[in-house]
């Protein structure tokens, strides 16, 4: 399992070279330029010269690229903010836990409620009762998580008033106790999770039933009520068990959708995380950020396959291909 | 985002609209004995500052916080040409004006517990002029020869030429501690600790920052002037999005809003003025202006001058060929006749502006309305104008044409501007109405600022300028800024030149005076824009804090003086006293 853990993990990094270094050549290619920031009536071109070559952006690309790419590799070094002088490592490492605790609470969330009615579903396979949650997921499944977001902080942040409908804590956070502080994470996170899982949950819940009901038709399922077995112990230990497999690869590849809608999300609801630096990064031209942030972008993309393929092979013996043992 | 000049606007002239007799409301008035320290003030901003150095941050929300926290030799008046103490007591100009001696305070401390001394000056003056560290005021200072401390508490500026802003060039910029930034490299002061945990000699001292969420500043005890900060404590709360931020100032989680959307504005002040709200709200002329600029030459000649401009002294004559339908001034009257300037902000900020009709914004000493050359709303004069230039509607389908060509263009403007894109449909109207064509276009800013302003690939832009308190005109009309993007209609004008030039460097005012009237008279007259409106700041500030001044400088001016009587004391004020 480990070396097969490694291996990919070595094959990998064909992928992450190659979706880095576009990311880094396309970046450049947007017009625009980081010293626009710089701009004003007052400023003379003596000052935006100095300011180009303090950023190097006065050497050709392929060296800026050279440079670029030795700093990372040699020194785990991805340079410095154009925006406030901080180290860009630094910056995403100040946004990253909140969009980890966003992506994986939304993720558990859309999990579960994917599994609950897609399980559900499967069930009452046929009826009204089934048809109705097929509706209800296609319509979360077809609304985009930024319209959803603007949608529910509407109504319930700027309507109704009853959740914080920005940050990720109030201004009076430091003053609470241990669990008012939890509280008041909590009813900051309702929303942002809700927006994120609400937007996932239909593709679990379509593969849950999916399988579920395929599983459900299968021959053991038939031996094990031909043997009196529970209803409940058939559906679940016999069930869901052999139907939750596909689900395990569909996590891995659900987190790139996962980590984008996080950083729309997190835009939406002004949350700390790493889509506001990102937003600002691009539109700044804020290179060594974006590139940062890519580069975390294209471990997490990988991580989160590795992690199904390993997942996979631990929950079925069938695909663990390559193992000696 | 890191704002790019063009796209925020702010700050200000003195307010009428909350004294007005109409009013309702009575305002307790309090004397000085009335008044007591504590309390605390939220401030929401949009954006997160990018950093609290001086010398490197660029942002309008960090300059707010550094305001607060540093100080300069002294402070620019309300008339924007007088000057009030701060770290310098007092200050002498020489005899022959091309030197002056500040005598420095010796009761100043900074942050840390060290000592202000004239060392600060000259080190402070030693990194404006570093050109690693790209300071924006840079220009201020271009005519400093040296900064000499003759001893701990007087230093002398030494200037290269007479200019009537020697001491506004003098005191830009805040003073610096010389005992921490020398210790740095130069090359690593923007990305040192200190740019997030600045130490100044300011009312308030920095305290802690979250990243993206929130920064504060807290009572810095030893400040110079005695009794002062009265408030304990002020939190810039960071919320990225404007009307989640104006629903916090109207649930009272936010006490300070420095831009309310003009229509949300209006609302508060009705409401204020009924007494029906505890939201003040302060309604005062900004700093920004919206224009159309006229590219006034041919954009596919341009890139051949780009070339030539490398060339010692390139024939701009010959290069240079007016835009086939803006290089005639006959057309630019007309297109400016044709523009209903007062629909159009009414319309688009609720009537929160004035109309513009010259270069010299309202704000500034020179600016004197009778200069301007006033082209009123006119279809009628602007279709004889347009006919004169010789552009007729030959095959009757409503738009003008001459010698085989429509009368048809596109006017750009910035994305992510919501007013702007509102004008552009309004303006496309009214240019229909004399057999114009044209289309509006949005466009990603750093595109139109990146590529099309500097290489002049455009017609016509709407945008807007913010201005500084120094009178200047050079990057936007002056013939040396031909080549870069502030003069993107390319306008030249001998006489423009000269009368800037002489205006600049007069030290009379009232003959100073002349030459700006005689520049606002040849601007308004020639076109190279059509000016539309000057935007007035729709600021909201509790009504719990009392000395609170706002006026063309900014909301920021006067923050050590603002206090809150116990009565009205909130959640807030207890903040500090955790």
């Amino acid at each position: 399992m480990l070396a097969y853990s490694i291996r990919r993990l070595i094959t990998a990094l064909p992928t992450l070279f190659f979706g880095v270094s576009l990311t880094f050549f396309i970046i450049r290619l947007a017009p625009g330029d980081p010293t626009d920031r710089f701009l004003t009536p007052s400023m003379s071109p003596k000052i935006k010269a100095a300011i180009t070559e303090k950023f190097g952006l006065n050497e050709p690309l392929p060296v800026q690229y050279m440079t670029w790419a030795k700093n990372v590799v040699l020194n785990f070094d991805f340079g410095k903010s154009f925006a406030n002088g901080r180290e860009a490592s630094q910056v995403i490492l100040d946004a990253l836990p909140y969009t980890l605790l966003l992506s994986s609470l939304s993720l558990l969330f859309g999990v579960l409620l994917g599994l609950i009615s897609g399980v559900y579903s499967a069930l009452k396979a046929g009826t009204r009762t089934d048809r109705a949650i097929t509706s209800f997921l296609l319509f979360f499944y077809s609304v985009p998580s930024f319209w959803l977001g603007l949608i529910l902080l509407g109504i319930f942040s700027i309507e109704l008033g009853w959740l914080p409908g920005s940050q990720i804590s109030s201004i009076f956070h430091e003053r609470l106790s241990f669990f008012g502080k939890i509280g008041d994470y909590a009813s900051h996170l309702v929303l942002p999770v809700l927006t994120l899982g609400l937007t996932t949950a239909p593709v679990y819940g379509r593969f849950v039933r999916s399988s579920m009901v395929e599983v459900l038709n299968s021959d053991f399922i038939v031996s094990a009520r031909a043997r009196g077995l529970s209803e409940r112990k058939v559906v679940f230990n016999y069930g869901l068990r052999n139907a939750l497999l596909p689900l395990i690869s569909i996590l891995g590849t659900s987190f790139p959708a996962l980590f984008s809608g996080a950083v729309i999300v997190e835009v939406i609801y002004s949350l700390p995380g790493m889509g506001r630096v990102m937003v600002d990064a691009a539109l700044g031209r804020d290179y060594p950020v974006i590139m940062a942030a890519s580069v975390v972008a294209f471990i997490a993309v990988i991580i989160g396959n590795l992690l199904a393929d390993i997942g996979y092979a631990v929950a079925d013996p069938r695909v663990r291909i390559g193992d000696s043992s | 985002m890191a704002r790019v000049l063009f796209v925020s606007l702010f700050l200000f002239i003195s307010c009428g609209n909350n004294d007005n007799s109409g009013s309702k409301r009575v305002e307790k008035t309090y004397s000085a004995a009335d008044i007591v320290n504590g309390g605390s003030l939220i401030i929401g901003t949009t954006g997160e500052p990018d950093g609290l150095n001086p010398l490197t941050a660029h942002s309008k929300n960090a300059k707010d916080a550094i305001s607060l926290i540093y100080r300069r030799l002294a402070d620019i008046n309300e008339d924007l040409s007088t000057f009030s103490p701060q770290l310098a007591k007092s200050w002498h100009f020489s005899n022959d004006s091309l030197s002056i001696l500040f005598e420095l305070r010796t009761d100043v401390k900074w942050h840390d517990g060290e000592v202000f001394n004239s060392d600060d000056v000259v080190f402070t003056y030693n990194m404006h002029m570093n050109e690693l560290l790209g300071w924006e005021g840079y220009s201020y200072k271009e005519t400093i020869n040296r900064v000499v401390a003759q001893n701990d508490s007087t230093v002398t500026f030494y200037f290269t030429e007479k200019t009537p802003t020697l001491l506004m060039d003098a005191v830009e910029g805040y003073i610096l501690p010389e005992h921490i930034l020398s210790q740095i490299p130069v090359e690593e002061i923007e990305s040192s600790n200190f740019s997030r945990n600045p130490v100044g000699t300011g009312p308030f001292r920095f305290s802690e920052w979250k990243s993206q969420q929130s920064l504060t500043l807290t009572k810095f005890a030893d400040y110079y002037e005695a009794g002062k900060p009265r408030l304990d404590a002020i939190v810039i709360q960071i919320v990225p999005d404007n009307i989640n931020l104006y629903r916090q100032v109207l649930s009272g989680d936010i006490d300070f809003m420095e831009s309310v959307p003009a229509g949300d504005f209006n609302k508060l002040l009705a409401q204020w003025d009924d007494g029906d709200s505890i939201i003040k709200p302060y309604n005062f002329l900004g700093r920004g202006y919206e224009f159309i600029g006229w590219n006034l030459i041919d954009p596919e000649n341009y890139s051949n001058v780009m070339e030539a401009a490398g060339d010692d002294e390139p024939n701009l004559e010959e290069l240079l060929k007016p835009h086939k339908l803006f290089g005639s001034w006959k057309v630019r009257a007309a297109l400016t006749m044709a523009l209903d300037r007062k629909t159009i902000a009414d319309v688009v900020t609720h009537g929160l502006a004035v109309p513009m009709h010259g270069p010299i914004p309202p704000i500034m000493w020179a600016y004197d309305p009778n200069a301007n050359s006033i082209w009123e709303y006119d279809v009628e004069g602007a279709k004889e104008f347009l006919g004169d230039a010789g552009w007729k509607d030959t095959d009757g389908d409503g738009i003008l044409d001459k010698d085989g060509m429509k009368f048809s263009f596109e006017m750009v403007t910035n994305a992510g501007n919501e007013e702007r894109k509102q004008a552009l449909t309004i303006i496309q109207q009214q240019l229909l109405e004399v057999g114009i064509e044209m289309t509006p276009r949005v466009i990603e800013p750093a595109l139109l600022f990146g590529r099309m302003l500097p290489t002049r690939d455009l017609d016509a832009a709407l945008l807007g300028w913010s201005v500084g308190l120094k009178m200047e005109l050079t990057p936007l009309f002056h013939s040396s800024s031909i080549f870069i993007p502030f003069n993107f209609v390319s306008y030249r004008s001998q006489e423009f030149d000269k009368l800037e030039d002489a205006a600049k460097s007069e030290t009379r005012q009232t003959i100073a005076q002349k030459h700006w009237n005689g520049i606002a008279k040849l601007l308004s007259w020639e076109l190279p824009y059509s000016w539309l409106y000057y935007k007035t700041e729709t600021t909201v500030i509790h009504s719990r804090f009392k000395g609170v001044k706002v006026d063309k400088r900014g909301a920021f001016i006067n923050m050590e003086e603002w206090w809150i009587p116990f009565e009205e004391r909130s959640d807030h004020d207890m903040l500090a006293e955790n």
